[in-house]
């Protein structure tokens, strides 16, 4: 239903209705911009590559086949045009290992000693202290509901490497949020 | 449902998607106006023209298989040398022909996408 909707609004702004392609950023930008932010945490920055995409999606709107959904291709061009940013202007940016993401998440654990009020907060909270690319693949596929087929289309993986990362990820995540949290309130927690 | 699957659960529920600023669409709005959708790039080869290549190359292979199969002998004889067939001798040099023709649009299509990505990285960096 959404796909179809996509696809109509696409073929209304490729016959010359330029205002229906808000529809497709106000549909889609809170997405977009989680996913850019996971790769470039300064908020202004993350807006400003956001902002991009959409307009690169604009200008190749031509090209999009409907081969895939339309989120797919336009979560394509976010995760390219965020890692060709760092690329470009923080190419001093290396994205850590597993021992030094984990060591420094101890470290941010340990000595700041944040007291989350709710799991929710502290959820999303605990996302930022992940690997950049294991916070993008959990967004594309719990937030964004990609499916492993299509992150690996999006970040350029094989479907079993990105099962594998996505699994890894979750259980990062856990682990983290049980450190900061608290294990025994995160079992007890109830939405 | 197990424990560690409630717990998973409980996660995944509480993730919540980063809003932007108040001003977003309108910023992109601002930004693509004046804009225009840029047509899509014909393709450099026509896949028709690939395809007859394709054809082309499976039916010398076939011929020429076909050829070999036909002249060889029941038994061989591996002390005898083979006869020699200008039309073998023909078949072979048009083969070799063909197959560097092939080489070169292969080397040429490989190029041309080389730099077509190129420039859409460069585009992307701009």
């Amino acid at each position: 239903m959404q796909q179809a909707q996509d696809v109509d609004i696409i073929q209304s702004v490729l016959q010359g209705n330029k205002a229906a392609f808000a529809v497709l950023v106000e549909r889609y930008q809170s997405y977009v911009f989680t996913i850019v932010s996971r790769l470039i945490p300064v908020r202004e920055e993350a807006e400003d590559v956001s902002q991009e995409v959409f307009v690169k999606a604009y200008l190749s709107l031509a090209g999009f086949k409907g081969t895939s959904k339309f989120s797919t291709w336009l979560y394509s061009i976010a995760h390219t045009t965020a890692i060709s940013h760092l690329r470009k202007y923080r190419p001093d940016v290396v994205f850590a290992d597993e021992s030094t993401m984990a060591a420094i998440t101890d470290n941010h654990t340990t000595n700041h000693q944040p007291q989350y009020n709710s799991l929710r907060t502290a959820v999303n909270s605990c996302i930022k202290l992940l690997p950049p690319d294991d916070a993008e693949i959990i967004t594309l596929f719990y937030l964004a509901e990609q499916s492993i087929e299509e992150i690996g289309i999006i970040m350029r993986l094989e479907s079993n490497t990105a099962k594998v990362k996505l699994h890894r990820a979750r259980q990062k995540l856990k682990d983290i949020v049980e450190r900061a949290y608290g294990k025994e309130k995160t079992l007890l927690y109830r939405n | 449902m197990t424990q560690e699957d409630k717990t998973y659960k409980n996660l995944i529920d509480s993730l919540e998607t980063e809003q932007p600023s108040m001003r977003f669409t309108k910023n992109v709005m601002d930004a693509i106006e004046g804009m225009e959708v840029a047509p899509v790039s014909k393709r450099y080869i026509n896949p028709l023209i690939i395809k007859a290549i394709a054809a082309v190359l499976v039916l010398c292979l076939l011929a020429s298989l076909y050829v070999v199969v036909m002249s060889a002998d029941a038994i061989p004889d591996y002390t005898s040398k083979l006869p020699e067939s200008p039309l073998t001798e023909h078949f072979s040099l048009y083969i070799i022909g063909i197959n560097i023709i092939l080489l070169m649009l292969l080397a040429e299509r490989w190029l041309s996408s080389k730099k077509r990505i190129q420039d859409l990285q460069n585009n992307a960096q701009e």
